[in-house]
């Protein structure tokens, strides 16, 4: 990581800190904390799928199943066997990996858009599962009393510090994403976009790289989905449905394609609009969509483009080294 | 016995009626730079092509470094020491001129997306060393102005420059060079003539596919020539130049005459 992306990580994480402090010094904003939880959690499985989208290139429709299979391996360990929450997070991890691991090899061989086509069925056989496999799920009303993660002891349950727990876990994704991009496999994905054929041409497996890649997102996607139902205490099937999997879509093109950052604005925008547009009740869809076809039609880079760019016209500051985010 | 780093045999490739390549059959000395002309559509490209992996053979053998390559996996086949460039330039145009090079840069590095993720022990030393070996390569070229510069921006005659530069990025022993001459204007294509030449000074191997005689005949070792995907001729400049079947093919030799 250089200089300049540091600056801004560390930037970022001074405002994280600050910002529940601030938002408690009022009743009004207090509840503000709790959507800032949402937005980390939202970044994270937002910063995987940005990893595929913006630099493999590659459409996953089935983020959400990954997201659930985070929460539900969460929720059945810890509720069914009482195996330690942290353990049962790796577990939703690891199990993810390995799904993403048997979708990406077939389908990413091919070129063309076999992955969205494939994680599209799969996301809906999750959801099958979660509601058909009653015995293990709960079906459709899912099941309660996941314990809490903890940290030597105290257990992480008011929404202040699950607020830093969570945006500890999304700084940590956002750094490791920052620094996968800026750096060997990083580079060779972002070849992949430009030329796949001189990417090969110069040793690098293009396959293998974007299944990798794709493997990452389905883990961010887990430790996401671990986090919500550690934090909410319950899980039910239509949390993990594919309207939310179209939701983390949004989040990442409405972010920014092409920059991590927009993931987390993106996560930022998607939760605090539905707030700001309550008046809209069940058409805040309508919204989103009015606001996709913007950000399609005017900025394709997304909102962290149009701030990145408004940035740079003013500032004009000078980069030492070209540095990717 | 010469020291051969290539040969093919009876090479063929077939796109469903057409026969790109027929029964092409040839040897490759180490050290020498062999180009390879004929007239467009005769299959120059389609060769490079089989031989980097980029595309598998209807029929015949290629022997690199003694052994024959059976899997036909691009990547694969540049980890073995093959390294190439492109007729219709293929620059990773987003990029910078110096990330284009890193990325040439693959073979000569190892890590993963893990280690990568939370910079492993390692990571920073390694990425130097990616970072310097680009820069050496980038100065090979003279393009170090462009360091910093997307490479989809630069001009057509550097662009072919960062093209050859990125492939020696990867240290390979054999190159197959597809027009890097074709499009560029006289100051160019001179110095395109002179990366070539001092590609062979560094011991590697060239395959140069060019239309351009006056370039052919100033800097091959040995000339291949062939039409309609089969062998005609082989053999020295000179001889080349003499060859009636290639002055036939070359519409009664106007063409390699002219421009001598
Ligand atoms: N992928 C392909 N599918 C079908 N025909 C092809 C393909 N690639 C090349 N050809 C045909 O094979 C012949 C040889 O082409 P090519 O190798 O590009 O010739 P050259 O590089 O010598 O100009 C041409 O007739 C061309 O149209
Ligand atoms: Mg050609």
């Amino acid at each position: 990581m250089t200089t300049n992306t540091a600056l801004k990580v560390s930037s970022f994480t001074v405002f994280i800190m600050i910002l529940p402090w601030v938002l408690n010094l009022s009743s009004a904003t207090a509840y503000y904390v709790d959507v800032m939880i949402f937005v980390a959690i939202h970044s994270i499985i937002g910063c995987g799928l940005s990893l595929l989208l913006g630099y493999a290139g590659q459409i996953s429709l089935g983020q959400a199943a990954f997201y659930g299979i985070g929460a539900y391996t969460s929720g059945i360990l810890t509720v069914r066997m009482d195996v330690n929450p942290w353990f049962a997070m790796a577990a939703g991890i690891f199990v993810a990996s390995a799904i993403a691991t048997a979708i990406g090899i077939p389908t990413l061989r091919l070129r063309g858009h076999y992955l969205a086509m494939a994680t599209l069925g799969f996301g809906m056989i999750v959801f099958i599962v979660f509601n058909e496999y009653i015995a293990l799920t709960g079906g459709p009303s899912g099941f309660g009393n996941i314990p809490p993660l903890s940290l030597m002891g105290h257990p992480i349950e008011s929404s202040f510090s699950f607020y830093y727990l969570s945006w500890l876990a999304a700084i940590i994704v956002l750094t490791a994403s920052l620094n996968i991009v800026n750096s060997r496999p990083g580079r060779a994905l972002r070849s992949i976009h430009d030329s796949d054929k001189a990417s090969a041409s110069l040793g690098i497996n293009v396959a293998m790289a974007k299944v990798k890649i794709f493997v990452v997102s389905g883990a961010f996607g887990a430790l996401a989905g671990s986090l919500y139902a550690h934090y909410l205490t319950f899980v039910n099937p239509p949390a993990f449905d594919v309207f939310f999997s179209l939701k983390v879509l949004m989040i990442v093109v409405i972010g920014g394609i092409g920059s991590v950052w927009g993931a987390v604005f993106g996560a930022a925008l998607l939760n605090f609009l539905p707030e700001w547009l309550v008046f809209l009740h069940d058409f805040d869809v309508l919204a989103y969509g009015i606001i996709l076809l913007l950000v399609v039609m005017f900025s394709p880079q997304g909102i962290y483009g149009l701030l990145a760019g408004a940035a740079g016209y003013f500032f004009k500051f000078i980069r030492k080294e070209s540095d990717h985010d | 016995m010469t020291d051969q780093i290539l040969e093919v045999k009876n090479l063929t490739k077939r796109f469903k009626g057409l026969v790109a390549v027929d029964r092409l059959s040839f040897s490759l000395e180490t050290g020498i730079i062999k180009s390879l002309i004929g007239p467009n559509g005769a299959g120059k490209t389609t060769l490079i092509n089989m031989i980097t992996g980029f595309l598998s053979p209807t029929a015949g053998e290629i022997i690199f470094r003694n052994r024959l390559q059976k899997h036909n996996q691009a990547h694969r086949i540049a980890a073995s020491g093959i390294a190439r460039t492109f007729q219709t330039i293929e620059l990773f145009k987003n990029m910078t001129t110096l990330e284009n090079i890193m990325v040439g840069c693959h073979l000569r590095s190892a890590k993963e997306i893990i280690s990568s993720a939370f910079r492993l022990p390692g990571v920073k030393k390694e990425e130097e060393k990616i970072r310097d070996l680009a820069w050496h390569h980038l100065k090979s070229v003279n393009l170090e102005k462009y360091a910093g510069q997307k490479a989809g921006n630069l001009p057509l005659g550097e662009q072919k420059m960062l093209e050859m530069a990125r492939a020696m990025a990867s240290n390979p022993s054999l190159i197959l060079l597809d027009e890097p001459v074709a499009g560029l204007n006289e100051a160019e294509s001179q110095r395109a003539m002179e990366m070539i030449l001092s590609i062979r000074g560094q011991g590697v191997t060239v395959i140069l596919v060019e239309h351009d005689m006056k370039v052919v005949m100033q800097i091959s070792d040995e000339v291949l020539v062939i039409n309609y995907g089969r062998w005609l001729a082989e053999g020295s400049p000179r001889d080349i130049q003499k060859d009636p079947n290639v002055i036939d093919a070359y519409l009664g030799g106007e063409a390699i005459g002219a421009c001598h």
